[in-house]
């Protein structure tokens, strides 16, 4: 039988004791003895939003689809057990196995928010393994970070003894080959480094130093030792596993970094994915299938394969949860098939209230295509609209913020001319969303100030008594995101290797779960700024110059720098560009010669 | 048509509570492929009942879950299809093809037997038979913060010494008056009992026949092993 790492007595004392015992339907086990790597993939998360999380469950996958591999899981303990396991010495342990992490080969982290930074820590010590990279040892795994916030992986390098930069099903199997090989031939922990970076996607942070200007900008980059390469080139793949219909898209918002990150843009046959969804639902048991991509409604083939999926799921009994769709007469249709409107919202993303500001952000969605949208949604009987925005976007001025609630009051009085009294069963219901825009590395907005913290409360402010001021105002409501979160993540989000010790000390003095509001610790992450006498305008709202030298330059994503800098020069005049499916801005992502869009 | 599978639980998924071993029975039959019923609706749900839940931590040989069918399986391999979909520590028992007067688990559990593990039981043998011989024994303990009181006599059924180290108790599971297992073994401790109980399990559940006699869930029915 399987055992358990924790005792009886402790299982019983903490929340939610499933989270630590393994075992799922489909989990992977395999016997010590016949592999000879042991590879442990952490969310650094709680387990719920952990195993949740679809890029996980591909390299689990991949991993243990290795005869020679064993992939395992572990997630954030949760606060109360993080205590128990510091006052009884227990080192983290994989679910799978139940066995230490610190007899393992390697230790993956994910990086899918900044906010995570202090978890990383707290896996790290409660797995007995240095906190720094430099004080580990040859018996301690190495510490791998990937996913999306690695691709600024500066702020926490000194914790990692590599980043895996790019899609995982590119890279990792000679990154496996090249440690065996490694091992058969007695190389170091140093030394296998170092043979690491000649692999494309691998950073090793401690093989490149980072040289500043007096104004702490960067100056540039060396490598420590002869060979290592400073620019790290990433690769596309092509091969997937999941019901993911696409990867990639082609509108190129100037906000959204996922968008510039998995270019060029991939589409799956649409015969692959039927086959996919039968197996997937065949073999999973699972109640409800959705399909995952950045802009679903760009799939081509999109109408074709949600019409067999309805026919299958509806004789499976499985709940289809529809992406988010443009809204047109195809896809009420397709909601009012698999879902009951009576309870369902529609939901617009226009990012920005004026038409002015969603020209500067390149978000292709006119006010016309809203209006129409929701006429035919109240039409089609639906009542429920919500609307995401996001405020502190570069050049916004009080008008652009002004017509968010304008825009509130057009969609509600679009109900009331659009329907006839009698056929009005409720009053319309408008919910309107903001974030707050968090430049991120690798977009066009990359070179923009945020806002700082008084801006975007007075914006949020303006947004309410404007929403207020409207003739609809009864009809609606209005939420806002946390402002400290918003700033610490602009701060992580372009930041450099002088955070490390923020986070260290915020860390030490108990900032964890800092993506849960209820143990955000605001004032503690002040104080850590304080001490390491570093101002966090430096990182948000300083203004960055045209020819400045970023942390992450020296990773090559396909998509150029000089690119970037087109689209926010463009992004500054309210231009446009075009969708990349009908014209080729070039990017540069062709050079991957992937995807049968790019060669158009 | 409704058939009831009696499982068992054990090893670390008994820290797997009530909710998620339904979500897993629920996975299991959609994988199995058994022609089970749904509900309708635009999010159609199995017609599944738990009889019982039982507590986080807790061992059990004998819970019960009835789902209702379309068609029947072959029942001659029904155990064995289910349990190729199960998980270490999770096992199905048998299935039993309900009489079609049933009614449903969940409101016809009357007792459950639970079965206790001590370390030596010997020397406290008089003790706890006088403990069990009581017409009445008011106790009063806290659960969730509230403080009960019960005569733990109306809702104690029946005691069995198994051995030296094993003791049986049938206890009160109806909705209206259901006595948890660990009150047992704190009423015991109170009265006097100095042996240890290391942990105990929950062994069958039982409903009442015309006659006011108890009738282990299994068997309402044919059973299939």
């Amino acid at each position: 039988m399987r055992k358990t790492a924790l005792s009886h007595e402790i299982l019983m004392t903490v929340d939610k004791p499933a989270r630590y015992i393994g075992g799922e339907f489909n989990s992977v086990n395999k016997n010590k003895e016949d592999i000879d790597i042991r590879f442990c993939m952490c969310f650094p998360d709680v387990y719920e939003i952990g195993m949740s999380h679809l890029g996980i469950q591909i390299l689990y996958a991949m991993f243990n689809s290795f005869e020679d591999t064993w992939c395992e899981r572990v997630y954030s303990p949760w606060p109360d057990l993080d205590k128990i396991m510091r006052d009884k010495n227990i080192p983290l342990f994989a679910l799978e196995s139940q066995d230490p992490i610190k007899d393992f080969d390697f230790l993956g982290i994910t990086l899918q928010y900044e906010m995570c930074y202090t978890n990383i820590l707290q896996v790290l010590e409660l797995s007995q393994i240095p906190i720094w990279a430099k004080d580990r040892s040859e018996e301690d795994p190495i510490v791998i970070g990937g996913g999306p916030c690695s691709y600024n992986p500066e702020p926490i390098a000194e914790f990692f003894d590599m980043f895996y930069i790019g899609e995982g099903e590119v890279s990792y199997r000679a990154l496996l080959d090249l440690y065996k090989d490694c091992k058969k031939k007695g190389y170091s922990r140093e030394e296998f480094l170092y043979e690491a970076t000649k692999i494309d996607g691998i950073y090793v942070p401690s093989l490149i130093d980072v040289r500043y200007n007096e104004d702490h900008t960067i100056k540039e980059f060396i490598p420590v030792k002869e060979g290592v390469n400073v620019k790290v080139k990433i690769k596309a793949t092509q091969d997937r596993i999941t019901l993911e219909i696409m990867r990639g898209c082609p509108r190129g918002c100037r906000f959204c970094q996922a968008g510039q990150l998995y270019r060029p843009i991939r589409t799956r046959d649409v015969e692959v994915l039927k086959e996919f969804a039968r197996s997937m639902i065949e073999n999973s048991g699972y109640e409800e299938i959705n399909l995952s991509s950045l802009s679903s409604s760009d799939y081509p083939e999109l109408k074709e394969l949600i019409l067999y999926l309805i026919d299958y799921c509806n004789e499976k009994k499985v709940n289809i949860s529809l992406p988010s769709l443009r809204i047109d007469a195809f896809s009420l249709d397709v909601m009012g098939k698999v879902q009951d409107i009576k309870k369902s919202s529609l939901t617009f993303a226009p990012e920005a209230g004026s038409q002015r500001m969603r020209n500067v952000i390149n978000k292709g969605l006119t006010e016309e295509q809203i209006l129409e949208g929701s006429r035919l949604a109240f039409l089609g009987g639906w009542n429920k609209v919500k609307l995401y925005f996001m405020l502190g976007l570069p050049f916004e001025t009080d008008e652009d913020v002004v017509a968010i609630a304008e825009l509130c009051e057009k969609v509600a009085k679009e109900y009331y001319e659009t329907l006839p009294k009698e056929q009005r069963k409720q009053r319309v219901s408008i919910t309107a969303s903001t974030s707050f825009f968090i430049p991120k590395p690798f977009t066009p907005f990359q070179w923009a100030s945020q806002f700082s913290l008084e801006d975007f409360r007075d914006k949020a402010y303006l947004t309410r008594t404007s929403i207020m001021a409207q003739l609809n105002q009864r009809s609606i409501k209005y939420n806002w995101h946390d402002t400290d979160v918003s700033v610490l993540e602009g701060v992580f989000a372009r930041g450099d290797r002088r955070l490390a010790k923020v986070i260290y000390d915020a860390y030490k003095n108990g900032a964890i779960y800092d993506a849960w509001n209820d143990y955000f610790k605001y004032d503690i992450w002040l104080k850590s700024f304080e001490d390491n006498d570093i101002d966090m305008k430096f990182y948000t709202v300083r203004k960055r110059e045209l020819d400045e030298i970023f942390p992450w330059d020296f990773i090559d994503i396909g998509v150029t720098k000089e690119y970037l800098k087109r689209e926010w020069l463009r992004a500054a005049e309210g231009k446009v560009t075009e969708n990349c499916m009908i014209k080729c801005n070039g990017c540069g992502a062709n050079k991957y010669g992937a995807g049968k869009f790019c060669f158009r | 048509m409704v058939i009831r599978f009696k499982f068992k639980k054990f090893g670390p998924v008994v820290y797997i509570g009530h909710l998620d071993i339904m979500r897993f029975f629920q996975k299991a039959i959609r994988r199995s492929g058994i022609d089970a019923a749904y509900t309708e609706g635009f999010s159609p749900h199995l017609k599944l009942s738990f009889a019982q839940p039982l507590s986080v931590g807790v061992e059990t040989d004998g819970d019960y879950f009835d789902l209702e069918m379309n068609s029947l399986p072959d029942m001659e391999n029904i155990v064995k299809i289910m349990n190729d979909q199960c998980v270490d520590g999770i096992e199905v028992l048998n299935a039993t093809l309900l009489d079609d007067d049933t009614v449903n688990g969940m409101s016809s559990v009357k007792a459950a037997d639970y079965i206790y593990y001590f370390e030596d039981l010997s020397d406290d043998l008089d003790l706890i038979n006088r403990f069990f011989s009581q017409d009445s024994f008011i106790f009063e303990y806290v659960r969730k913060d509230k403080v009960k009181t019960k005569d733990l006599m109306e809702d104690i059924y029946e005691y069995k010494i198994l051995g030296d180290n094993e003791m049986l108790v049938k206890v009160n599971a109806s909705s209206a008056g259901n006595l948890k297992a660990d009150v047992v073994t704190e009423a015991l401790e109170k009265y006097g009992v100095s042996a240890k109980c290391l942990k105990f399990k929950r062994h069958d559940l039982y409903t009442t026949n015309e006659n006011n006699e108890f009738v282990s869930l299994r068997d309402q029915g044919k059973v299939y092993d």
